[in-house]
């Protein structure tokens, strides 16, 4: 196109040509040690954009992941502290069974009466396990424990089972049950009929109305193992969707992070193959410039 | 005897014309690495013609003049493409660096700081309870603030230092105006009196490269020689030998620099000036858009904040200072919260005792998509996702520009070169020749004197 090619314009095409090979190498050089085709986002914005997205939702699954393990946690505990009461119950009531009986004698009563107490504080210590900072049937309410570590008396404030929401978009899921749905119902609490218990146990000196006692007392106990039942159901299927939810929130995570390294990652072995070929380009295009441009001078004496 | 003398005449134009050849191909050659110089060439015609005898017979050679190889169109399309060049490397190297700021490193950017705050309430949501993941509520609280105050004050360097820019450029464009001026009015003085002033012709093109790239200024040639140089709007910049003088003057509320020429506000199509202030207007822009993110995430903090109850069941405080205007600048904590941190809220007034309701309602803010920042709208994380991509989409816009520019000045430039550019081979050329006819007159003349030498041994 242009027929004359003046020296100065050859030396400045092997600059601007050698500067535009090795700012490509650099690029190249770059990725391939980062391994990211997107190291800012000038590189591609909308890529780096949606990478942004990809990479703020992991982080957010992160969080829900956490949370979910938080309430496993939860809910272990209150599973084992369940577990703890519906033995300590079954225990009671084969006691309670024994005083009903009547050929069991006053020592034998009083000493049946003794054990009963024991296991009434076990209860309470159960229905006031703490073993962090919250109170496992606390629920909403932990400035005070669900019952009077001394008296038994249930806390005065009402409360409600707290909730905890482990993966986004979901509702909530309840991480335990309340001392309120487990010791206690609308006629009266465990250790209120304990006490009675014992009283009857030790007698009263009415005799007929002790072994009411002792039968509604066994009554009562029935109720309450069907409480525990029921707590153990809400929990166990609670656990159940943490675990599910930890599986869903394992997945989605995996693959966000295809999907932002699918639009932010490198092909290695192509960038590889470039980068060979860049500096192959380079080291021609500087042979070319060193061999330099012979003119008539050169061949004149 | 007439003939003789007149050989003698002849032999020393030739002589004298060749000497000057010779003279001009050196300065080809020692000017083949200046830039913006032409290369040039001995006009040479032969003198008048005188009578003898009823022949016309020649007087030899003369020098017409020395002309110079310029072409006024490529030379003027360099001028433009080379304002456009000017703006876009301007614009691209003034917002590399907010490109950087508002990334931030791979654990310390200002997503990562609202990722991590905002997780912090997540992880309150699961322990409402918790006093010390309230303290970490509260760190990573003040970590946010710092971060948007970091990446504010980051950008303000920036914009500073575009600005400063901008006007040491306008302060470079003010002298090369006046040298342009300056040589208009050599020129012009030269060539009137019939002079050559290829020298200063190819001085003052360079010069008005240089200003191109500085203002983008378009050129017309007057009819004496000098030029005229406009920018935007057809204002004039130089007059013939008089250059209109352009001033920066801080403009509230930022102190920015405006530009006037010769009074009135100037405007600029191309060069770097013109993408110094793009790049002014897209860094406050992002400025602006920090500060409205900032605001943002305070207004729906608090509200959220102060609906619910503290760990010791008080009504909600504010979580961030607020008050107004919040900016990047100016973000921080409620002092009374980072002291004690049972004041910060995780559960509602409407729902006693501690359910993490509020607090997870504030870590849900991060992805929820009803924010607003200046005319932005969406999540924090997506508003702040498009800062970003806006910042990079303009670099990258200039950039791939910037390339297409580069083809274009190259291609101009080659083309000018093939008329302008020196070629040592035809320097060569014109060398030898003009040693041959040098040579050759030399020996004519020797001839002449032997003639001569052997009519005046007749009259011996």
């Amino acid at each position: 196109m242009n027929f004359r090619v003046p020296d100065n314009s050859t030396a400045s095409v092997f600059n601007s040509r050698i500067n535009a090979q090795r700012s490509r190498l650099s690029v190249l050089q770059e990725r391939l040690s980062t391994g990211k085709r997107i190291n800012r986002p000038s590189d591609d914005p909308n890529g780096a954009e949606a990478v942004l997205k990809l990479r703020t939702s992991q982080k957010e699954i992160e969080q829900f992941s956490r949370s979910a393990q938080t309430a496993n946690y939860k809910l272990t505990s209150a599973d084992d502290a369940l577990n703890g009461y519906e033995n300590l119950l079954e225990r009671v009531r084969t006691l309670v069974a024994q005083g009903l009986s009547d050929t069991t004698t006053q020592t034998a009563r009083d000493a049946l009466a003794t054990e009963i107490d024991t296991l009434r504080t076990r209860i309470l210590s159960v229905a006031n396990t703490k073993p962090g900072e919250e109170y496992i049937f606390g629920g909403t309410r932990q400035t005070a424990p669900p019952f009077d570590p001394t008296t038994g008396a249930p806390a005065g404030t009402p409360t409600s089972a707290q909730y905890i929401q482990i993966e986004p978009g979901t509702n909530a899921i309840p991480v335990g049950v309340t001392a309120e749905t487990v010791f206690s119902d609308a006629t009266s609490d465990i250790f209120t009929d304990l006490t009675n218990a014992v009283n009857a146990l030790r007698g009263t000196g009415n005799p007929t109305a002790d072994r009411t006692t002792l039968e509604t007392t066994m009554t009562r106990l029935g109720l309450y193992t069907d409480l525990v039942n029921v707590a153990h159901a809400v929990v166990g299927s609670n656990m159940n969707a943490t675990d599910v939810a930890q599986e869903n929130l394992t997945n989605s995570f995996l693959s966000l992070d295809e999907r932002a390294n699918s639009i932010e990652g490198d092909d290695f072995a192509g960038t590889a193959l470039a980068l060979a070929d860049s500096q192959r380009a380079i080291e021609a295009t500087l042979q070319v410039a060193a061999q330099g441009r012979r003119s008539l001078f050169d061949f004149l004496g | 005897m007439s003939i003789n003398f007149s050989a003698f005449e002849i032999g020393r134009r030739a002589l004298n014309a060749n000497q000057f050849g010779i003279n001009v191909t050196g300065q080809n050659i020692a000017n083949i690495n200046t830039p913006g110089y032409s290369r040039r060439r001995v006009q040479l015609a032969e003198s008048g013609s005188r009578n003898i005898n009823g022949f016309a017979v020649g007087t030899g050679v003369t020098i017409q003049g020395v002309q110079s190889f310029r072409d006024n169109l490529i030379q003027s399309r360099i001028q433009t493409e080379t304002g456009i060049a000017g703006r876009l490397t301007a614009f691209r190297d003034s917002l590399a660096p907010v490109e950087a700021a508002l990334q931030g490193s791979e654990n310390g950017g200002l997503q990562n700081s609202m990722s991590s705050f905002f997780g912090a309430f997540r992880d309150l949501d699961a322990n409402p309870n918790s006093v010390s993941l309230r303290a970490i509520v509260t760190q990573k609280g003040a970590g946010l603030a710092n971060a948007f105050q970091s990446t504010r004050a980051k950008l303000d360097t920036i914009r500073t230092s575009t600005d400063s820019q901008l006007r040491a450029t306008v302060a470079q464009v003010n002298t090369l105006s006046g040298q342009i001026a300056g040589l208009n009015d050599q020129i012009r003085g030269i060539e009137a009196a019939g002079g050559e002033a290829s020298q200063l012709r190819d001085q003052r093109s360079e010069l008005v490269n240089q200003i191109s790239e500085f203002a983008g200024v378009h050129q017309t040639e007057n009819s004496d020689g000098t030029i005229n140089l406009t920018i935007g709007e057809g204002r004039p910049l130089v007059n013939g030998d008089h250059a209109f003088t352009l001033q920066s003057n801080s403009t509230p509320p930022l102190g920015l620099a405006t530009i006037t020429l010769d009074g009135q506000p100037a405007l600029f199509d191309e060069g770097r000036i013109k993408g110094l202030q793009n790049a002014l207007t897209e860094t406050t822009s992002q400025i602006d858009s920090l500060d409205g993110l900032a605001a943002s995430v305070v207004e729906r903090v608090n509200i959220l904040h102060a609906s619910g109850t503290d760990l010791d069941g008080n009504p909600g405080t504010n979580f961030f200072n607020n008050t107004p205007p919040v900016t990047a600048a100016n973000i921080s904590i409620n002092s009374a919260i980072t002291t004690n941190p049972r004041l910060v809220v995780a559960s509602a007034q409407t729902q006693p005792g501690q359910n993490g309701t509020i607090a997870g309602e504030i870590a849900s803010l991060l992805t929820d998509p009803n924010s607003t920042a200046g005319a932005r709208t969406g999540s924090f994380s997506s508003i702040y996702g498009s800062m970003l991509s806006e910042a990079g989409e303009h670099i990258h816009t200039a950039e791939n520009d910037l390339q297409t520019q580069g083809a274009i000045i190259a291609q101009a430039t080659a083309q000018r070169d093939a008329v302008s550019g020196v070629s040592l081979d035809e320097e060569a050329i014109n060398l030898l020749q003009y040693q041959k006819a040098f040579e050759a007159a030399a020996r004519f003349i020797k001839v002449a004197d032997e003639m001569t030498q052997t009519i005046l041994s007749l009259g011996q």
